[in-house]
């Protein structure tokens, strides 16, 4: 599904990746973990075609090359990010929104559009997994809402597209343990043998119900240690340093 | 030899006959023959280059008239609606349509003697100051009035459709708007080109008094081609409690120049002004306002917002008077502008002169660039880059778009807004 290799990426000559490698295959869930600044978001913003950075190494999606995509390409062919810090679009309502996305989406697989009806239908049993009121979806992008709720938000587009690989950038940061039930629950439905996740978090609670079939650390712009899911709960308990202190040469 | 067009168009002024106020269009013709166009070192215009309008010789007039039909099927909102049709600078009867309970309208040489007309017309217009106001009121032999009485409230909305026709013709258009004590109307205004229309220009005219407690809106909707000129002056007048809501929005147009002068004359009144222009090409648009409080406890609130974008050049300048006895003054303004790119250009200018001491007045003017933040976010979710860009747009459009009342006018603007906006993608 996804094949990263010796990927390099910067920013006005600060290099933030520094040769990052990672392979998921279809139907697994990747958690990626690490402190604060290792390059996590960059990763995922590299990954969803965001411009201003420089990149080199090798990107594959489902067996073809995606470096050079734009952004919308790269959705199209089934891509989705799950923003750290969702952005708010006074204007924009997301209902609105989506239905153009999802219709370009659908464009783009040779797909018909989805009418009017079609798309309440669908949003409506997407609404109903993440428990988003409706009215949510005709305010503005994220305009006003709680932290949580933008979150939330997030998870609602990525159900409503369908994509075949879902990043999700600290989605259970800012939600109560009711909203993470929620949201882990709405992943849980999402999950499938065509479908992969790269979570990324700094908590292992969000393990707890979304569990991974690897977890890896992210580290200096590097993966540098990765395992099963026990290794989340050895972080938890140890935090970095002892992988800090691994990493160095004996 | 060059004719001189301020010539050209006095001797044009001299031969005409049947003036409904003889004393009053002379003296205007007078003085805008006294001023003559404004240039650049005129400060209200010197960011307005308005050559093209200064060196020409208008024609006087052309006589194409379009059918019922034809204006019905290019505004669908006009269907079953009460409007008038102003062509070439009078009225086409024959293509207007005025049920019954539409409010009071006639010509204004059938209409002078009338007391509201002989008290109004031309009181408000700052025609010794104005060139474009004083040619106006020069030839201004077949305006409009529509007349509210006291106590009237008109639900359903009233069009005048300004149309511009012929090649090269200037068209004089005058409207008076008089609402009695407590009456209610909406005007709506949409200014476009002709079928025979080429470089052609409408020079507007408009006075409007509001009586104690009534309320006007003031719709305006700006789609000429994009070779034809438009000057639009309009004076409000509100005694007390009354309120005043204008909304314009400017899409076409190769120069456009709004002046809207509004002065609270009464205590209580609320004026509002919204405005949405957008640039592309060669455009110049300026919307210059003035909000004169005259009386305390009143209320003004501006927001101005224009995309502009190719070589495009944008005026704001709003001018706010706050006069001594006017306290517990509330003033509001606001204007933003979205650059499309690098030879685009915005001038936005609050002016404010504050004569009173209990006074809350803010103003803020803003220049910016597209959001590259919420691009990104849009085309992460599969949406093309133009398709976002345009909807990015659109939004920052909204909040005037959304000051107009809901129905068919108003989707009609947003439709129109939408594929203006297509064009001015950077
Ligand atoms: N546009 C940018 N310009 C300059 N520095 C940047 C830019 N984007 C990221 N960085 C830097 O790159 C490093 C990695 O940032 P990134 O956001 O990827 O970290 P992260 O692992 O997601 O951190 P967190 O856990 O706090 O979300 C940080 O030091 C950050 O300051
Ligand atoms: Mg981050």
């Amino acid at each position: 599904m996804l094949d990263i290799q010796n990927l390099v990426a910067g920013v006005e000559g600060k290099q933030i990746l520094n040769g990052l490698s990672l392979r998921v295959k279809p139907g697994e869930v990747h958690a990626i973990m690490g402190p604060n600044g290792s390059g996590k978001s960059t990763l995922a913003g590299v990954l969803a075609g965001k411009e201003g950075y420089e990149v080199s190494g090798s990107l594959m999606f489902d067996g073809k090359d995606m470096a050079e995509w734009s952004p919308e390409e790269r959705a199209q062919a089934g891509l989705f990010l799950a923003f750290q810090y969702p952005v708010e679009i006074p204007g924009v309502s997301t209902a609105n929104f989506l239905k153009e996305a999802l219709n370009a989406i659908r464009k783009a697989r040779g797909e018909e559009p989805v009418d009017s009806k079609q798309f309440l239908q669908l949003m409506k049993s997407k609404l109903a997994l993440v428990e988003m009121d409706k009215e949510m979806a005709r305010r503005s992008v994220n305009e006003g809402f709680s932290g949580g709720e933008k979150k939330r938000n997030e998870i609602f587009q990525m159900a409503m597209l369908e994509p075949k690989l879902c990043v999700m950038d600290e989605t259970d940061s800012g939600l109560d343990i009711d909203a993470l039930k929620i949201v882990a629950r709405g992943v849980n439905s999402l999950r499938g043998e065509q479908r992969s996740f790269v979570i990324i978090t700094h908590y292992q609670r969000l393990l707890d119900y979304i569990v991974p079939d690897h977890v890896h650390v992210l580290y200096d712009g590097r993966i540098v240690k990765s395992g099963g899911k026990e290794l989340a709960l050895e972080l938890e308990e140890k935090g970095y340093d002892w992988i800090r202190d691994d990493k160095q040469p004996a | 030899m060059k004719t001189d067009p301020i010539k050209e168009y006095k001797s044009r002024f001299e031969a005409g006959n049947g003036k409904p106020f003889p004393a009053l269009q002379a003296e205007a013709m007078d003085t805008f023959v006294r001023l003559g166009f404004p240039g650049k070192h005129n400060e209200e215009w010197r960011y307005t280059p308005i050559r093209p309008i200064r060196e020409r010789v208008f024609a006087a007039g052309h006589d194409t008239r379009s059918s019922k039909q034809e204006v019905q099927q290019r505004f669908p909102f006009l269907e079953g609606a009460a409007y008038a049709v102003m062509e070439n600078g009078s009225w086409n009867r024959e293509a207007s349509s005025l049920p019954e309970d539409a409010p009071r309208m006639s010509g204004i040489s059938e209409a002078k003697d009338h007391p509201g007309v002989q008290a109004h017309f031309g009181k408000y217009a700052d025609t010794h100051i104005d060139p474009f106001a004083a040619w106006n009121t020069a030839f201004a032999d077949a305006g409009l009035v529509i007349e509210i009485p006291d106590g009237q409230r008109i639900d359903t909305p009233v069009y005048v459709v300004l149309l511009d026709q012929g090649p090269g013709a200037v068209a004089h258009n005058r409207l008076l708007v008089m609402a009695g004590h407590n009456a209610a109307c909406s005007i709506r205004l949409i200014t476009a080109s002709g079928t025979v229309a080429d470089q052609s220009l409408l020079n507007t005219t408009s006075e409007v008094v509001l009586g104690e407690g009534a309320k006007v809106e003031w719709d305006v909707l700006q789609m000429q081609d994009e070779n034809a000129f438009q000057v639009a002056n309009t004076y409000v007048f509100q005694h007390g409690r009354s309120v005043f809501t204008s909304r314009t929005v400017t899409t076409g147009g190769r120069i456009v120049r709004n002046k809207l002068h509004i002065r609270a004359a009464g205590e209580h009144c609320e004026s509002n002004m919204y405005g949405l222009y957008l640039g592309s090409g060669d455009q110049v648009i300026d919307n210059h306002t003035g909000m004169f409080h005259a009386s305390p406890r009143c209320l003004s609130n501006q927001l101005y917002k224009g995309l502009v974008g190719d070589r495009a050049q944008a005026v704001f300048n709003g001018r706010i008077v706050v006069e001594r006895d006017a306290q517990q003054t509330n003033a509001y303004q606001s204007s933003k502008n979205l650059l499309m790119g690098p030879d685009a250009a915005v001038t936005a200018k609050p002016q404010l002169e504050i004569f009173a001491d209990d006074v809350r007045c803010t103003h803020g003017a803003t220049t910016g660039q597209l959001d590259d933040a919420a691009l990104f976010y849009l085309r992460s979710r599969g949406l093309p880059r133009d398709e976002a860009v345009s909807m990015l747009n659109l939004a920052f459009a909204f909040d005037v778009l959304e000051s107009f009342n809901e129905g068919p006018f108003r989707s009609f603007i947003e439709e129109t807004v939408r594929a203006r906006l297509k064009e001015i993608r950077i």
